[in-house]
């Protein structure tokens, strides 16, 4: 029998570097290890940090008496042995689902229930961790932080059922089962709601996004590298930066182009967010994916927000696709911190979402047939192919 | 007007959005599930809203004005319920073929669509046999109506069928099995020795393409056999006005999954194709064999086969299938009309208002006769439902106002909001429900004699039965009535706790 220890998983740059001289398959990785099935019942999760190996070793032995633990066969210091699961995940198995089915409420209520008594921290997970097995039995894998994260409510479970639009159908059955949970969580809600006027900054420092306070993450829209944007009501959201830098130069391109009807509403300032409209609508790049043709209405809105910016004094003048959210008035730009900052005078961006999208041909050709002085202007020089030509023009 | 929340598959001009949009006296929300289900531009408009991004679904509906939730499949009703359970509003389920199946259905469907039916206050089926399959699966037939769909006769105008010796069968949909293209297309094979000229297409797109090329191949069906897609609607429509027969090989899929009444088949039938197809489905519902066309069993190549060769070998016959087509089209399956009827449909369940309505607006039996009388389907093509569309706006409008001051009374002045803890006044808001309570019992009575008289003369039995179903609607209007009134009551007193906003 082949030796599974042989197997190296590392840090590396942007993921785990994993070396494999066995026929072992690798089945999942994360952030924390990867995962080789060992034959048809047990796999093997081999981690990269010896302490969070223990960390998942002393969680499993803590809920060792409970029936959706995995089974752990052997450990070591870096590794744990443990029941393989051949089974749809909970995700999987909803799929189309659009009322998630009370025996599902029921066992994942049970679960939520057992980790709680066991004393575990981490009374969540994420849809893809659990398992339905035979007999619809459910199993829940990936253990590392049960005593180190704090999620006294499910966040992670309740924002994956959002996502799948079946969050709803499970707290109304969450609130006829058992009240005094859903009351729990509505008051954990209520009491973590967000109060973006006296948040306060987090720098990830250089290459890191802001710090997301967990509680919250029901109303996080999104985030990146400058900010996190959170729902605040029905009609506005806000935009938390981490650096005030770049809120203040997000701010000034906002408020000095209120006019241009492409630019969000802003409704108020502080040192580290904007509060600004929330814009309902798929983005571009989503909108495009459904399109076997690219109309030339939309080649002339993206031409105009273009030509727009450019007339206005901005300098960065790009539109990425998943940038552009269509809307009942109109296509909105969005993500405005280096518009007057970063220097760039062709749509370097938008030209290679487009061709993701297989339309870079059909929108050059309409943009000749529409404006062939712009046309000139942005094919005097090749388009670049590759991305690390994109950023540097 | 009330407002209806539509929630349907994709904002997408294939997906019924005459039903949404062009209802009468029913103004609309037109709802997806998600932003990314909005692909067509030309149809995003300020009404166009997305579910998932509803914040809070009572201040939602407040803010909309909506009166009613319409799900145009049974998957997006149960997705409704949440929505229904935290705003009170009625729901309304349209039951397409796709939904009474239980084949390739998610987990937990048909309890769940048990929960819809106990729920749900009405269900759309698109024929009766889907009504049928309903009532099978435990859905109270009370809460049931049969909504066809209906062709826009403005749009498939009627033509005499061709004259000529061309031979061109026609089919039209979606590549999947229950359309049964490849029953026709062996057909098809078998007449090809006697009609040698005869040329069958077929317009669709669908995971069975590379089939069904392979099976045209493996047939030596040759340069006879086109099969056409990603055609512009009205390409599509040119093709039916051109050909001379067509057909619609409906079947039940091996999974179980069935069709409603296609609607390309009423199409050809209103632009006056002599028409075959199979029974199937709701389809004996709209064709009755050798009346409106042809019909032969399902899935069974040598009568369709037969058939073919009987329709090909029969011109003489067609004039007479293709008018009879066109007035069963314009009786039962005729666009304006079936909005009305939906209309209708809707008030049963909103607008005390509107409960005198029904002997206000012409009674149906008789279009039915002005439609009899119309004597050629030439002429008829003008006839568009609209002698039954414009209602009584004056009348119902007077009786709006009415409801409307009595709303402002009991609710909209925030100076009485604030003053309703009096005792007086809370006297004042029970005096005014039972007037709208008194004022319901006394229209239900009118009406109810108008009936009386109306149907003095009938004594079919057919008319005793829809008296009878008149009669429990009623009931549930009543019903209805007092629950709106009991939930109007609520929303005050909510309003003045503050109102519940649903925290989570």
């Amino acid at each position: 029998m082949e030796d599974f220890k042989t197997i190296t998983v590392t840090k590396g740059e942007k993921s785990l570097e994993i070396h494999n001289p066995t026929s072992y398959p690798l089945i999942g990785m994360g952030a924390q290890g990867a995962v080789f099935q060992l034959s048809e019942d047990k796999c093997v999760k081999i981690y990269s940090d010896p302490v969070q190996a223990k960390m998942e070793e002393e969680a499993l032995a803590a809920g060792k008496h409970l029936p959706f633990m995995p089974l752990v066969y052997d450990t070591g210091p870096n590794y744990i042995v443990m029941e393989y699961f051949n089974a749809p995940t909970l995700k999987e198995y909803l799929r189309n689902c659009t009322y998630i089915p009370d025996s599902i409420v029921e066992k994942l209520l049970y679960i939520l229930k057992e980790l709680k008594q066991a004393k575990f921290t981490m009374i969540d997970a994420p849809l893809r961790h659990i398992f339905v097995v035979g007999n619809e039995e459910l199993k829940v894998i990936d253990h590392v932080n049960s005593f180190k994260r704090i999620h006294p409510v499910p966040l992670k479970l309740l924002r994956d059922l959002k996502i799948i639009l079946l969050k709803d159908s499970f707290l109304d059955q969450v609130k006829k089962l058992e009240p005094d949970t859903f009351n729990e969580w509505e008051g954990y809600f209520n009491q973590n709601s967000l109060d973006f006027r006296n948040i306060p900054v987090h720098s990830g420092g250089s290459g890191n996004g802001v710090k997301v306070d967990s509680a919250i993450t029901q109303t996080l829209i999104g985030k990146g590298h400058q900010g996190a944007v959170y729902r605040v009501s029905e009609e506005t959201c806000v935009k938390l930066y981490g650096k005030t830098e770049h809120a203040n130069q997000e701010k000034m391109v906002l408020l000095s182009s209120q006019d241009l009807p492409f630019i969000p509403k802003v409704f108020e300032t502080g040192p580290n967010y904007i509060l600004m409209e929330y814009l309902l609508g798929p983005d571009l790049n989503t909108f495009l994916k459904k399109q076997s043709v690219l109309s030339e209405d939309i080649t002339k809105r993206l031409l105009y927000i273009l030509k727009t910016m450019e007339k206005s004094g901005f300098k960065q003048i790009d539109a990425p696709l998943r940038h552009i959210i269509i809307t009942k008035n109109g296509f909105k730009l969005v993500d405005h911190v280096y518009s007057f900052s970063r220097e760039q005078k062709r749509p370097l961006e938008l030209f290679k979402d487009l061709r993701e999208r297989n339309f870079l041909d059909a929108f050059l050709e309409q943009v000749k047939a529409i404006d062939p002085d712009t046309y000139a202007e942005w094919t005097k020089t090749p388009i670049p192919l590759d991305e690390n030509e994109n950023t540097l023009v | 007007m009330h407002t209806v929340m539509h929630l349907n598959l994709r904002v997408d001009p294939t997906q019924y959005i005459s039903q949404i949009r062009e209802v009468p006296d029913y103004d609309y929300i037109h709802m997806v599930r998600q932003p990314k289900y909005m692909i067509d531009l030309s149809l995003l408009n300020e009404k166009v809203h997305y579910l998932n991004e509803v914040f809070s679904p009572k201040e939602y509906v407040k803010r909309n004005n909506i009166s009613l939730l319409h799900a145009h499949h049974g998957q997006l009703g149960m997705l409704l319920l949440p929505f229904k359970e935290e705003t009170n509003l009625p729901l309304v389920t349209s039951i397409r073929g796709r939904d009474a199946t239980l084949a390739n259905q998610p987990i937990g469907y048909l309890d769940n669509m048990k929960m819809l039916f106990d729920r749900g206050e009405r269900f759309f089926p698109v024929c009766q046999y889907l009504a049928d399959r309903l009532i099978a699966w435990g859905c109270p037939s009370e809460k049931i109506r049969v909504l066809y769909g209906g062709v826009d006769l403005n749009e498939f105008k009627y033509r005499a069928p061709h004259k000529g010796d061309s031979q061109n069968i026609l089919s039209i949909g979606r590549l999947v099995e229950k359309k049964g293209h490849h029953i026709l297309m062996q057909a098809f094979q078998k007449i090809r020795g006697k009609f040698p000229n005869a040329t069958l297409t077929i317009i669709g797109r669908g995971g069975l393409e590379e089939y069904l090329i392979s099976l045209a191949n493996q047939l030596n069906l040759g340069d006879s056999f086109r099969l056409l897609n990603h055609l512009p609607k009205d390409q599509v429509r040119e093709q039916m006005t051109n050909a001379d027969i067509f057909c619609a090989a409906s079947l039940e899929a091996a999974d179980g999954d069935v069709e409603g009444i296609p609607n390309t088949l009423k199409e050809a039938m209103a632009i006056g194709v002599p028409v075959i197809s199979t029974n199937h489905a709701g389809i004996p519902e709209l064709i009755t064999n050798n009346k409106e066309g042809v019909l032969v069993q399902e899935n069974n190549v040598d009568e369709l086969a037969d058939a073919l060769e009987f329709m090909l070998s029969n011109r003489e016959k067609w004039e007479t299938y293709t008018v009879a087509a066109r007035q069963k089209v314009e009786q039962k399956f005729n666009l304006a009309q079936q909005l009305q009827q939906q209309a209708e449909f809707y008030d049963e369940l909103v607008a005390p208002y509107k409960l005198g309505k029904r002997y206000l607006v012409t009674p149906r039996q008789k279009d039915k006769k002005v439609l009899n009388e119309t004597p050629q389907p030439q002429q008829q093509g003008k006839y568009d439902g609209e002698r039954i569309a414009p209602r009584k706006k004056a009348e119902l409008a007077k009786k709006a106002l009415i409801y409307m001051q009595q709303l402002q009374q009991l609710q909209g002045l925030p100076q009485l909001q604030q003053l309703k803890q009096f005792p007086q006044l809370q006297q004042l808001q029970q005096q005014t429900n039972d007037k709208v309570k008194d004022e319901l019992v006394t229209s239900i009575k009118k009406e109810k004699e108008a009936k009386v008289q109306q149907g003095a003369k009938d004594q079919d039995e057919k008319i005793a039965f829809r008296k009878k179903e008149k009669k429990a609607q009623k009931a549930e209007k009543v019903k209805k009535a007092l629950y709106k009134i009991q939930k109007f009551q609520q929303q005050a007193i909510d309003e003045q706790l503050g109102g519940d906003h649903g925290g989570l």
